[in-house]
C-alpha cells in the first residue's frame, strides 16, 4: 500500500512517523492544492492572491499538524478547510497582526505560472470544488457548506435545520465522502 | 496532476522533512558549523557541483520514475554532501558523457527511495571487465543533508542481471557499499536440468511420491564464486573482503568469494 491510499486522518497523524511525515504531507498537499485554490480563487478572485493564501493555508497546515486531532470521520478535509477559511478571512479584513506561516517556515509565496494562472482563472467559471459541492443533494450540500465552510457545530446546524443531531452529521459525513471520491476521480 | 505550484509543493516537502529532521536530533547546530577548519575550507576550495557544470555538459536530468511509495521523484543538480563525497576522486572530477548513459539513466530509475535523485553526481565506476556499475546521491532535501543516501547499482553485461543497494554516506565512506553478484549460470546445464527435474516429477506424481530434490545451480565452468563489486574511499589502502583480498582501482573494490553470505569489508588506509 502506498502513501496514496492511505486517508487524510492516517497522512496528517504520520507526522510522529520518521521517514513518512514528509511524503505523507505531500500526498495530502497533492490531493487538496486545486480544492484549497479554487476555494481561495473563488473568494479572492485574483489568481496572485489565490496562490498566496494556497501557500499560507499549507504552511499553518503543515506548522500546525501536531495539534490536527482525527476526531471523527472527514476531520482532516475539514482541519484543512477550516485553515483555509481562517486564512480568506485574515486577508479579507486585511489584518497586519497577521501571523504569517510561510514567514515563519521560510516559505517563498508561490510564482503564478501561465499554466497555474488559467488553471485558476477556470475556477472562476468551472471549479472542481464547486462541480463538486453543486453536484451533491441539496441537503447534503446544505449541510457540507454551512458546517465546512461556515463553520458551524453540528449542534447549531441541528437547530438551525431543525432536525436531530445525528442526521446532521450523516448529511455531513455522506456528502465530504462522495465531494472526496469525486475529488479524487478527478485528480 | 501536475501540480499548481511545484515549488510551493518542493519547499512545503523540504521544510517537513528539515521538521521530521529536527524531531529526531534536538541539536540546532547546523553540521557545517561542526566542521574543522581545514574540512570547512576544502569544502570551499572543492565549491558545490562547481566543477561538473564547468565542463560544459549540460545538467543531466533523466526521469528518476517514481518511489517506493509511489511519489514522483525529482533530478535535482544540488551536489551531495561534501564532507563525505568528497572523500571520493569520482566526484571531484567533471561528470562525463560515460556517467550519462542509457544505463545510467536506468540506474537513476532503480533508486527509488529518496525523493531527490542528485543526478549531476552520477558517476560511473570503473569495474572489471564483465560488469558496469554507477554511484548515485541522493536525498530527501533539494539540499544535501545529513540524511542523504547513496547508492551503488551493478550490472552483469554478460547476463544483464543487475542489483542495486542504497545506504547511508557514513557506510559508504567506509566501504560498507557493495553488491555481491552469484556466478553466471550456465544456461544450456540450466535447460537440461530443468528438462530432468520435468521428467522426475512426472515419473514421481504417477507414482505419488513427493516433490524430487532440488539440484544444484549449475555455472560455467569459468565462473567460480561470488563477484563482490563496492564502492571505496580514496584514503583506502589495501582491502579484505571476507578475508579475501580485493582489487582496488580508482573509488572501485572487486573481490571474489567463495560462498554467498553476509560480507564483512577491512579497510587499510595508504
Amino acid at each position: 500500500m502506498t502513501f496514496t491510499d492511505w486517508d487524510d486522518e492516517r497522512l496528517l497523524a504520520a507526522r510522529e512517523s520518521p521517514g513518512q511525515a514528509a511524503e505523507a504531507f505531500t500526498v495530502f498537499y497533492d490531493r487538496y492544492e486545486r480544492a484549497i485554490a479554487a476555494f481561495h480563487m473563488r473568494r479572492c478572485g485574483s489568481a496572485h492572491d489565490a496562490a498566496d493564501l494556497t501557500a499560507e493555508t499549507f504552511a499553518r497546515a503543515l506548522d500546525g499538524r501536531r495539534r490536527f486531532a482525527a476526531d471523527g470521520k472527514d476531520a482532516g478535509i475539514r482541519w484543512l478547510f477550516g485553515i483555509a477559511r481562517l486564512v480568506g478571512l485574515e486577508h479579507v479584513r486585511r489584518s497586519g497582526q497577521r501571523q504569517s506561516a510561510l514567514t515563519k517556515l521560510q516559505i517563498e509565496r508561490p510564482a503564478v505560472s501561465p499554466a497555474a494562472s488559467d488553471a485558476m482563472a477556470e475556477f472562476l467559471e468551472d471549479s472542481t470544488v464547486a462541480q463538486v459541492v453543486e453536484g451533491l443533494p441539496p441537503r447534503q450540500r446544505e449541510a457540507v457548506l454551512r458546517h465546512v465552510i461556515d463553520e458551524r457545530s453540528y449542534r447549531e446546524l441541528a437547530e438551525e435545520l431543525g432536525v436531530p443531531e445525528p442526521v446532521v452529521r450523516k448529511r455531513v459525513s455522506r456528502g465530504l465522502a462522495a465531494a472526496r471520491r469525486s475529488l479524487k476521480e478527478s485528480a | 496532476m501536475t501540480a499548481l505550484f511545484p515549488e510551493l509543493r518542493e519547499q512545503l516537502h523540504d521544510v517537513a522533512v528539515a521538521l521530521e529532521q529536527q524531531a529526531e536530533q534536538p541539536s540546532t547546530s547546523p553540521r557545517w558549523r561542526r566542521l574543522p577548519f581545514a574540512a570547512a575550507i576544502t569544502l570551499l576550495l572543492l565549491g558545490t557541483g562547481g566543477v561538473a557544470t564547468a565542463t560544459g555538459l549540460k545538467f543531466w536530468a533523466p526521469d528518476p520514475g517514481v518511489t517506493e511509495t509511489g511519489i514522483k521523484r525529482q533530478a535535482v543538480a544540488d551536489p551531495p554532501p561534501w564532507e563525505s563525497a568528497g572523500q571520493f576522486e569520482i566526484f571531484r572530477r567533471a561528470q562525463a558523457a560515460q556517467d550519462q548513459s542509457p544505463q545510467a539513466a536506468a540506474a537513476v530509475r532503480q533508486a527509488g527511495g529518496p525523493i531527490y535523485s542528485r543526478t549531476a553526481s552520477v558517476r560511473r565506476l570503473s569495474t572489471p571487465d564483465g560488469f558496469e556499475a554507477f554511484v548515485i546521491p541522493a536525498g530527501q532535501t533539494r539540499k544535501a543533508s545529513p540524511s542523504d543516501s547513496v547508492c551503488l547499482w551493478v550490472r552483469r553485461t554478460t547476463s544483464d542481471s543487475s542489483g542495486i543497494l542504497c545506504t547511508s554516506w557514513a557506510e559508504a565512506t567506509a566501504g560498507k557499499l557493495h553488491l555481491s553478484l552469484g556466478p553466471q549460470l550456465d544456461e544450456d546445464a540450466e535447460r537440461a536440468r530443468g528438462r530432468e527435474r520435468k521428467r522426475l516429477l512426472a515419473e514421481m506424481r504417477a507414482r505419488g511420491d513427493a516433490s524430487p530434490p532440488v539440484g544444484k545451480a549449475r555455472y560455467l565452468p569459468s565462473e567460480t564464486g561470488f563477484t563482490v563489486v563496492g564502492l571505496v574511499p580514496d584514503a583506502a589502502g589495501a582491502m579484505t573482503v571476507n578475508g579475501h583480498p580485493a582489487v582496488v582501482a580508482g573509488n572501485t573494490f572487486t573481490a571474489t568469494i567463495p560462498e554467498a553470505g553476509s560480507i564483512v569489508t577491512r579497510i587499510k588506509a595508504k
